[in-house]
């Protein structure tokens, strides 16, 4: 590490989220990076890890358990108890799952991105989409009364949908499409819809006539709202819903492929390629706010037995730089389970193999919040083939085990029965308390610099309160620049000194008919070529009906 | 800019645009006159096959050179013709060009050419080749078309077809190419059981009428669904038969329900068994309903009338009228006489179509349902309240206004047509104040001796071909 540089422009503690953000759109700016990590992995609280792994780093939580607040904390792991009777659940026991260890992908912070949300927004604007790849969300569910049922959100879905007549169908049509037509300012209203902002999205809903059955796809589901949600956010929220639907899958999510760890390492690449520096596995002691030769503040601090300054410091809500007071912070009450059938049975589940990814969110009654249950399958790289990984998180209330009960006790069972096909038995589960950010509330205001710090995951499904976090923080440090423009495509690039050369001109399989005519010296075909050229000169008529041979081609 | 990197400006990338565009036009013009060089001189071979192929596979829709490569294969095969290596090979390309341009006519076609001058296709592979395409593009319609060609050769079975099309039709119903290849399929699986004028079975069509108002409901916008049950409910083109037949002393008329061209059609008229072939399209064009036999004739108590048309035989009597006119005329058939079950099926629809217009009422597609609902019902109990809705709709959508005026017209007149033709009447029919703008079945309407449009401020005349005919006093 001897030819490390000693100063930069910024240095970015934690490879969370939010941090590799910064840590990509300082450094396509032509800012200097410096990009570290306690861990010897990426990611912190946003990385995803292979069921040994996950094991062990909640074991290590749980005996570190201090009163710190940016701790995962209140951690259990248990094991279904095979006994002798029941050696193995359709094929599988705990031994046979650790065996498979490395097939999974385990997030301690599972997200969903909207298909036309913030994220897959800033991943094709940045151009950062090519470092990773995603799974649309297979199926939606919704639950009345215990019972499952696949939510209706495509247009293909409501017209295919048993339980819906057809009366409601185009109800459920019509309201959909005012709602994505709405505008607040419309002089026509009356067309649309006529109704307070502050007015509740479910009184909107019966005063349009929308049966119970419905409001209940729309309000519970498809808003992941309540009784208490407000027009406006209804209206935003079914607006996201059915612009992202139809854009990658059927329906409007996204999960990334080999989980969402995956998610700030590919900010971390775009920082890399344009000349970030990443070291792992580092601590950071001796941080001071100095002055440096020209009057500016800047940050020093001890890697080792090395000093380097950095004009900038970012850091993570996992870092111990932490000033804990300033930055007010929650839990997420989280579960994970290992099942060896998809929730629901066969009457959500009509191909066998239970989908790749499914999502189901439940209100939780007399609260404003729900469950949101990720389930992945296979498909997604995260488990073997054959186990289902379940994902329940809510915001923190009394306690990991304690929010998730109701929902648990609906939908899943702890001991074992081989004629109930609905309720999955949970072989493995670990509940723990993960930290988390408050929205609403204003973290960049009150930083100053040189040493800022990132807020952590905000309970939400995605990550768009994340992101505008993000873009806050970064117009802060560096509000002339802009925030992750669009990173070149490979072949705009210019390698070394190459200049205008055939090799930046892509013929596809015409290549050879020049190439061949070339070499082939003063035969006949040389001639017309020249021939063609002069013409070119000479006549720019004949220009126009090269373009038009031209465009022949171009067609294709 | 050290560490940098060097990205392209926009000048720049256009500049290296513009010369790929001049260097691509350069291997074109190079490459067309090989080609070209090389047919003339017959050098039929591997060389021009692949010059064909470098052009083609940036640009399939160059039909001259697909005709080329053709004549090319079939010299190079000349010798063996059992050999398929060669055949095998440009199966392979037209793939790798369907890649480029999946609705490339020419490749598509150049597919067909091979299968059909190899000495082994593969019909089944076909078969697998389309159901991939129709996967990336459910909507194209040049593979649907080789898909029909294609199952035809591998002998699919219609029952296989049909739930590939339903599985189509479920993920994506805006889909003309589908709804019609069900069209095609339902009457071979599931033929009308009595009535070989209609194309599917009661049981069946309840069941399709039930899909394609689902279809309607969820997205009325969608108009694939709207022709669909068009066709269900019988709205498509009449069958053909003779309309009517009139005969004076000056001339003799003949009209059928659709438009014909005599001559080309193969259609024999024969009068009392007598085949005169002194027939005129009573506008002066190729093909017309109306069809007139100017000589001398006698008028006699009855006349035969017999038309072969298709290996079918048509016939009509007509009966002296009056001492100046022997006169023959069938009702018209407006639309199907559907069976009980198909009518319950058509009344749970329309009483869902009013509950919507509960919350509604303004609703087009549903006043149309509803009113096109009603008239296969039965058209001539429900015709003021049908007219009602076309009244509304005028206003509601004044896009379409003329189309609701007409459609309007056509269904006043087919009340007056059943009138004028049950009642016997021949010499007058009185078409006056009726707010028409266009009038249909003139084919039905030439035996009248005169025929009042007064007070039809909006008429168009040209619709009046009647008025061509002799003897046809027209008033406006």
């Amino acid at each position: 590490m001897n030819d490390l540089p000693k100063e930069f422009d910024l240095c970015v503690i934690g490879t969370g989220f939010q941090e590799s953000v910064i840590a990509a759109a300082a450094s396509r700016v032509g800012k200097s990076v410096l990009h570290i990590d306690q861990n010897e992995f990426y990611g912190g609280f946003w990385s995803s890890y292979n069921l040994e792994n996950f094991m062990n780093h909640l074991e290590v939580n749980k005996a570190e358990e201090t009163d710190k607040m940016c701790k995962i904390r209140n951690v259990n792991q248990q094991w279904y108890e095979f006994t002798d009777e029941i050696p193995e659940i359709n094929e599988w026991n705990k031994e046979k799952i650790i065996k498979d260890s490395r097939r999974f992908n385990i997030d301690l912070i599972p997200k969903l991105n909207y298909c036309n949300g913030k994220l897959v927004d800033l991943l094709i604007s940045s151009n950062i989409c090519r470092y990773t790849e995603f799974r649309a969300v297979d199926k939606v569910l919704t639950a009345r009364n215990g019972q499952l049922d696949i939510v209706p959100g495509s247009r293909a879905d409501i017209f295919t949908k048993k339980n819906v007549s057809i009366v409601e169908k185009r109800l459920l049509m019509k309201f959909i499409t005012q709602c994505v037509e709405y505008k607040a300012d419309d002089e026509k209203k009356e067309e649309t819809f006529d109704f307070p902002d502050d007015g509740k999205f479910i009184d909107l809903m019966r005063q349009q006539k929308l049966t119970d059955n419905l409001i209940h796809y729309i309000l519970y589901s498809m808003c992941m709202g309540n009784d208490e949600t407000t027009f406006k956010e209804g209206l935003d929220k079914i607006r996201m819903y059915l612009t992202s639907i139809g854009r990658y899958g059927n329906t409007p999510y996204l999960f990334p492929m080999f989980g969402c760890g995956e998610i700030p390492q590919c900010f971390c690449r775009l920082c890399a390629v344009f000349g970030g520096i990443y070291w792992l596995g580092q601590h950071v002691s001796d941080v001071n706010i100095i002055d440096s030769d020209n009057d500016e503040k800047v940050v020093k601090m001890k890697f080792g037995d090395e000093f380097i300054t950095s004009k900038k410091l970012v850091c993570g809500l996992d870092s111990n730089l932490l000033d804990i007071n300033a930055y007010p912070t929650s839990h997420i009450s989280r579960a994970v389970f290992i099942t060896t059938k998809p929730v629901g049975g066969s009457s959500v589940n009509s191909e066998l193999d239970g989908g790749g990814v499914v999502l189901l969110y439940h209100p939780i009654e007399g609260s404003s919040d729900g469950v949101t249950m990720i389930q992945l399958s296979h498909f997604t790289s995260c488990i073997s083939k054959g186990l289902y990984l379940v994902h329940l998180s809510t915001p923190f209330k009394k306690g990991a085990q304690n929010d998730l009960k109701d929902f648990v006790n609906t939908f899943f069972r702890e001991d074992y029965s081989s004629d109930d096909d609905t309720k999955p038995t949970v072989i493995y589960s670990a509940y723990f308390e993960v930290p988390s950010s408050i929205k609403g509330h204003n973290y960049v205001d009150s930083q100053n610099g040189p040493i800022f710090y990132c807020c952590g995951s905000f309970a939400e499904l995605d990550y768009d309160e994340s992101i505008r976090q993000s873009r806050l923080l970064y117009s802060k440090m560096y509000p002339d620049d802009d925030f992750l423009p669009k990173a070149p495509e490979p072949e705009e690039i210019i390698i070394g000194d190459e200049d205008e050369t055939n090799s930046s001109v892509n013929l596809g399989a015409l290549a050879d008919l020049v190439i061949e005519n070339d070499k082939s010296g003063d035969n006949e075909g040389q001639e017309t070529v020249n021939d063609d050229i002069k013409a070119e000169n000479e006549h720019p008529v004949d220009e126009n009906k090269d373009t038009e041979s031209t465009n022949d081609i171009e067609k294709a | 800019m050290h560490g940098r990197l060097k990205v392209r400006t926009s000048a720049e990338e256009a500049a290296r645009k513009k010369k790929e565009q001049d260097l691509k036009a350069k291997a074109y013009r190079i490459g067309m006159d090989k080609i070209f060089s090389l047919r003339s001189s017959e050098s039929f071979g591997s060389e021009l096959l692949e010059l064909t192929g470098k052009i083609l596979s940036v640009n399939p829709d160059l039909s001259t050179l697909w005709n080329i490569r053709r004549e090319c294969i079939l010299k190079m095969t000349e010798e063996n013709k059992e050999d398929s290596t060669l055949f095998d090979r440009d199966l392979g390309f037209t793939e790798l060009c369907l890649q480029i341009q999946p609705k490339s006519y020419g490749a598509w076609h150049h597919r067909s050419w091979i299968l059909e001058n190899s000495p082994k296709p593969d019909w089944d592979k076909e078969v697998n080749l389309c159901k991939l395409y129709l996967k990336k593009d459910e909507r194209n319609f040049h593979c649907w078309d080789y898909r029909r060609y294609v199952v035809k050769k591998a002998n699919v079975s219609a029952e296989k077809e049909f739930e590939f099309c339903d599985d189509k039709i479920q993920k994506n119903f805006s889909n003309y190419s589908s709804w019609f290849y069900r069209s095609q399929l339902l009457p071979i699986l599931h033929p009308h059981e009595s009535d070989q004028s209609r194309p599917i079975s009661e049981e069946k069509l309840k069941e399709e009428l039930e899909i394609v108002i689902t279809a309607a409901f969820t997205d009325p916008n969608d108009s694939s669904a709207w022709f669909y049950q068009r066709y269900l409910l019988g709205y498509s083109d009449p069958k053909f038969d003779i309309a009517c037949f009139k005969l004076i002393k000056q001339h003799m008329i003949i009209a059928f329900t659709k438009a014909v061209d005599l001559n080309r059609d193969k259609i024999s008229i024969f009068i009392d068994n007598n085949c005169d072939s002194q027939w005129m399209a009573i506008s002066g064009n190729k093909s017309d309903c109306i069809w007139i036999n100017r000589g001398d004739f006698e008028i006699t108590d009855e006349i035969l009338i017999k038309v072969t048309h298709a290996d079918q035989e048509y016939s009509l009597t007509a009966k002296k009228y009056d001492k100046s006119a022997v006169i023959g005329c069938k009702l018209p058939s407006f639309g199907y006489e559907f069976g009980i079950a198909v009518k319950e099926e058509l009344k749970n629809q329309l009483e869902s179509c009013n509950q919507l217009l509960e919350f509604e009422p303004d609703s087009k597609f549903t006043l149309l349902t509803a009113a096109l609902l009603m008239r296969s019902l039965d058209r001539f109990h429900y015709h003021e309240e049908t007219l009602e809705y076309l009244k509304k709709l005028q206003t509601v959508d004044p896009l379409r206004y003329g189309y609701y005026r007409d459609l309007a017209s056509k269904w006043i007149l087919e009340v007056k047509l059943k009138e004028f033709v049950e009642s016997g009447k021949y010499e007058k029919i009185d078409l006056t104040a009726l707010d028409l703008t266009t009038v249909y079945y003139n084919q039905f309407l030439v035996i009248a001796n005169e025929i009042d449009l007064r007070e039809n401020p909006a008429l168009n005349k040209n619709s009046c071909k009647f008025s061509l005919v002799e003897g046809c006093n027209v008033s406006f």
